[in-house]
């Protein structure tokens, strides 16, 4: 049985298996979800992999299906506004909070509006659009978006304000606010699709920060009684200072916002103090949502100006929360509202990108101390300010006595020193220089307002101190070193002078870097010149580096700083200089002209040549002087031999015989030699009418020496020299079809008037044109005579063996070829005319002398050569 | 356009001509007059050749070029011996002196040079180059100039034999050459005639 090894663990199982029986894998994969290159992919739904997804997941999953559903339900019942309503800018609020809230509706809400809580998931679709107030509407819609992000906080901090606002709620039945408020509970809650990842920290658009809130499926119901709770204590504090009669019409919807920003708000501040220090502790949450409800709406006279940035939001994923603060003028109105005269103070940001300021440090002096002895944070000024006006504050007067445990213990075990601590001995603390600014607070000379200060507060304001802000945010447990770095950037903040990098590294705690990261530190030569450098760096004035030295590098334009000029001296060795002079040296040889040495092998060939023409001129010349006649010649004919003889005597007498002269005069000695004898015997037997024709302009020239050399004119023979026939084989093959008119000087009619032909030629070439043309012809039968007609030729030694297959095929009658086979016919023709003979012994010595130097000098050459090779050979 | 016209003009020429031949009566007519044409423009060719020849010698002796001086001899030998010829007549002494004398031994004294090299080379074969074609060439050559060559005492013994038999490989080598001659002219006349090859400038 096949096995298949488990990709998982690597053990084997069967092959029959599909899942590994030791844990659990699939086996076989998949080929069908194989992706291969040049396939498409197919489409598949990713539903199906929400089994493999983990719980949590799951969860958020299931809850955020359920919101939509809920949204949509809620969309559709929804009814349209009219148009005589404001617009109704929070609406996604209500939606957003009522999908949270539907789920839960508090008793004491229940109690305010029965329908209201039988209703606590489906909108009240029943229920038709009631036309309230603008006010009341407002309200409602964030009743129940409150409803869920209060009703966490004060479950543990504040349990009984839900509760206590019940209790507020009868007395006040017939105020208006409780009117709306009960109206506001029966209408259906607007859905809002919040798509939280959507959300994005730096964007301007201000209702997200009331909407990321609120999309938060991590915090439902628990806060929405805490949103309405410290909401009916706003209803009780307006009704006892008996100012909240009427809303007001020009603010219409500020008071819309007031609410449920200010319970949006506390669920925003929560969430950018989860963003800060990553803690979610639901009670300070709530303590810290409560303490800076004042001051929380102020943030609202921003929107109402310009859009004002968010944020940056360190957490993504959680709900961005809208800044947390206002500015003392902005509350003003809030403080009619909520009968608060005293306007809230701003809140810290808490990004952590703060500003110090003397004023604003007042209250963290007290967070070391003693509660009692401490003085209230801002938020908590402005709590007691909202707590004069009975309705608004009254929220924040519920807060402020039920104080959460972690306010509390932030303000007992702040790390930061007291607020009342005007000397900033905390800053001293952290072994910065002390020049400081008392804590009086002068404004800064130089104002470094960050960019969430500049959201957060007015320009007027000084931004508060970043270390104490972050003390009083974030847990007991603070790094020290986040402690003592934020004195540093409230000096900065203060206007002096920023500290180098080198100083600010005093600071801190020297710690043990680990090896790698010494090694990227830069060389201490460069940061001491660089910390050395700062000081004398300009300090910028304006933007953010306010206040800042050394940062952007003071390079003065066209500075007369020049760079450093680099030697372009090669850096080399003893040994590399000594190779480049050594190359430097063969280089030079190559191209420096060397005396050319004369061989001796040159003297020795001219010596050779002229020592061989001369050995020859000599002994010919006196071997031809002699007349020697000491070479006997054979009278034995070749059989081409006997062919052309024969071919003579079959001629008529008178007969035409043409002859071609196809030579060169320098081989006009052998041929007239060659032919001599031939032409002696048909003339003297045949006494034919000779015809001369040349192929060569050189041709007809040697008629003549040819008739004369050869003594054929003494014989009183009559011949013609037609000249030169032109055009190569064009001519030859002109001349053979039709004479006359190519040669009018033939006085023939035909080629076949001629009785023979004789081929007087030094190369094969011309023989071979002539054969081939007579061939042709002789074929066509266009004359048959031209069958019959004889061809003879006279060839030199070097042309007669290229000639022999025409002589062996028929085509050429008769051969006599070289001086050999001319004085055996010159013999055979009664040694006529003699010049063949005459040669025959100069021959035959120039032939001895020619071998016997060809062998010598062979022999010779061969030791030498071998000599010659065995010296290269030992030298090489 | 010129190229098309020279090329069709050949083509057309060299289709007549060898249509002539496998239809006499139709066309032998037509190929006798373009041969006569042909051999009219080779005559004619030849003293094209002559003019140039002239023309170029004079145009270094007017340059005042290495060998200017030569080139002013050609032409004046030229003309003389043209001029000499038309007037006197090719059977004339003094025409017949200028061949006799001049001509031929200048010629054959360039052949009797060549004699002379021939045998040099035979000599120094053997120190330049050793190896069995060398030698084997080396030996059939002394081989025939023995056997041609006359003896005091006669006729070498079987000289005659000997030669038939050498002869055989020779005159096998020659049918080749002849026969790669023929395939060769046969080649080059068809790539004329389909225009392949252009030697009258068509190209």
């Amino acid at each position: 049985m096949a096995e298949i090894r488990c990709p998982n663990c690597g053990k084997k199982n069967s092959d029959l298996m599909e899942v590994c029986q030791f844990c659990q894998t699939p086996l076989k994969p998949d080929t069908d979800s194989v992706l291969r290159i040049g396939q498409t992919p197919t489409k598949k739904d990713t539903g199906e992999l929400e089994s493999v997804l983990p719980t949590w997941l799951k969860n958020v999953r299931q809850q955020a299906r359920d919101s939509a559903d809920d949204d949509a339900a809620q969309t559709a019942a929804q009814p349209k506004p009219e148009k005589d309503e404001p617009p109704d800018f929070l609406a996604g609020l209500v939606s957003q909070s009522s999908e949270a809230g539907d789920e839960e509706i508090p008793d004491w809400l229940a109690s305010i509006n029965p329908a209201a809580g039988s209703k606590p998931t489906a909108p009240p679709a029943g229920t038709a659009p009631a036309t309230p107030e603008p006010e009341s509407d407002f309200f409602a819609q964030f009743n129940r978006t409150e409803a869920a992000p209060i009703s966490e906080v004060p479950q543990e901090a504040v349990p009984a304000s839900p509760e206590h606002t019940e209790d507020r709620l009868p007395d006040s039945a017939e105020d208006e606010l409780s009117k709306w408020f009960s109206q506001a509970s029966e209408q259906p809650e607007e859905v809002v699709e919040i798509d939280p990842g959507a959300q994005r920290p730096g964007e301007a658009a201000w209702p997200g920060g009331f909407d990321s809130p609120l999309s938060s499926q991590q915090e439902p119901a628990p806060r929405e009684s805490e949103d309405l709770s410290w909401l009916h204590n706003l209803e009780a504090a307006s009704k006892e200072t008996g100012e909240l009669q009427s809303p007001k019409q020009g603010t219409d919807w500020k008071p819309g916002f007031e609410a449920p920003s200010a319970s949006s708000r506390s669920q925003e501040d929560l969430s950018w103090l989860d963003n800060l220090g990553g803690v979610e502790e639901t009670p300070q949450q709530a303590s810290e949502q409560a303490s800076a409800r004042g001051e929380d709406l102020s943030w609202l006279n921003n929107l109402d100006a310009a859009s004002t940035p968010q944020p940056f939001d360190a957490a993504p994923d959680k709900p961005l929360s809208a800044p947390p603060f206002t500015s003392d003028e902005d509350l003003s109105w809030l403080n009619n509202l909520g009968q608060t005269s005293e306007p809230s103070q701003p809140v810290e940001a808490a990004s952590g990108i703060q500003s110090s300021h003397q004023e604003d440090l007042g209250w963290l002096n007290d967070l070391g101390g003693a509660p009692g002895t401490q003085s209230a944070p801002p938020f908590f000024e402005s709590k007691s300010s909202a707590q004069a006006a009975p309705g608004p504050a009254a929220p924040f007067e519920k807060e402020e006595l039920e104080a959460p445990d972690w306010l509390k213990s932030a303000m007992t075990e702040s790390s930061t020193p007291p607020a009342d601590d005007v000397s900033m001995d905390w800053f001293t603390s952290m072994d910065q220089p002390s020049d400081q600014a008392p804590a009086g607070g002068t404004e800064p000379s130089t104002p470094q307002p960050s960019p969430f200060s500049d959201v957060f507060s007015t320009s007027g304001e000084p931004p508060p101190a970043s270390g104490q802000d972050v003390d009083s945010l974030f847990s007991v447990e603070m790094p020290d070193w986040l402690a003592r770095s934020e004195p540093a950037a409230d000096e900065s903040v203060s206007g002096q002078s920023v500290l180098p990098p080198a100083a600010r590294d005093e600071s801190l705690a020297p710690v043990d870097l680990p090896s790698w990261v010494q090694a990227m530190r830069p060389m201490e030569a460069v940061i001491s010149e660089t910390a050395a450098d700062t000081a004398d760096e300009p300090e910028e004035t304006e933007g953010p580096l306010a206040g800042l030295r050394g940062v952007i590098p003071g390079m003065a334009i066209g500075s007369s700083m020049r760079p450093k000029s680099i030697s372009l001296k090669l850096q080399a060795t003893d040994e590399q200089q000594a190779s480049a002079a050594l190359l430097e040296k063969i280089l030079d040889s190559e191209t420096s002209p060397r005396a050319l040495s004369v061989p001796s092998f040159i003297a020795s060939q001219q010596v050779l040549r002229r020592l061989l023409a001369g050995l020859f001129l000599i002994v010919l010349g006196t071997v031809i002087g002699l007349r020697s006649q000491m070479m006997p010649v054979s009278a034995d004919l070749s059989a081409e031999g006997r062919a052309a003889a024969l071919a003579l005597a079959r001629i008529s007498d008178g007969a035409r015989v043409l002859v071609v002269i196809d030579y060169e005069p320098s081989l006009a000695g052998e041929m007239e030699v060659i032919g001599g004898p031939l032409l002696d015997q048909m003339t003297l037997l045949r006494h034919p009418q000779l015809s001369f024709v040349s192929t060569s302009p050189n041709g007809s020239a040697l008629v003549e020496r040819l008739m004369t050399n050869t003594k054929i004119s003494e014989l009183g023979v009559e011949y013609h020299n037609l000249g030169f026939l032109p055009g190569g084989s064009a001519g030859v093959l002109g001349f053979v079809e039709n004479p006359g008119v190519i040669m009018p000087a033939s006085e023939v009619g035909k080629f076949s008037d001629y009785a023979l032909l004789i081929l007087m030629t030094d190369h094969a070439e011309s023989g071979r044109v002539w054969v081939e043309q007579l061939q042709a012809q002789r074929v066509r039968q266009a004359d048959p005579a031209l069958t019959n007609q004889p061809l003879l030729v006279l060839a030199s030694a070097q042309a007669g063996p290229l000639l022999q297959p025409y002589l062996s095929s028929g085509q050429i009658t008769g051969m006599v070829s070289g001086l050999a086979e001319a004085s055996r016919y010159e013999l055979v023709n009664n040694s006529r005319p003699g010049t063949a003979r005459s040669y025959w012994d100069a021959f035959g010595v120039g032939l001895m002398m020619a071998i016997a130097l060809i062998v010598l000098g062979s022999l010779w050459s061969l030791f030498t050569g071998i000599r010659a090779r065995r010296a290269e050979a030992e030298q090489g | 356009m010129l190229r098309v016209f020279t090329a069709a003009l050949a083509i057309a020429a060299g289709i007549f001509v060898l249509l002539g031949y496998f239809y006499p009566e139709q066309l032998e007519s037509l190929r006798l007059i373009l041969v006569d044409w042909a051999i009219i423009i080779a005559g004619i060719a030849i003293l094209v050749g002559i003019f140039n020849l002239a023309v170029v010698q004079m145009g270094k002796f007017s340059t005042r070029q290495k060998g200017g001086m030569y080139g002013l001899l050609l032409v004046i030998s030229l003309f003389a011996t043209f001029a000499a010829g038309v007037i006197l007549g090719p059977e004339n002494l003094y025409m017949r002196l200028a061949v006799d004398a001049v001509i031929v031994p200048v010629e054959a004294s360039l052949m009797a040079i060549l004699a002379v090299t021939l045998i040099y080379a035979s000599i120094r074969l053997l120190r330049r180059r050793v190896d069995v074609v060398s030698v084997l060439f080396l030996v059939v050559a002394l081989i025939f100039l023995f056997l041609v060559m006359p003896t005091p005492i006669g006729p070498i013994p079987g000289d005659r034999a000997m030669l038939d038999f050498l002869g055989m490989f020779s005159r096998g080598g020659a049918r080749g050459l002849l026969i790669g001659i023929a395939l060769g002219t046969l080649l080059t006349g068809l790539r004329v005639l389909f225009g392949v090859d252009r030697p009258y400038g068509g190209n």
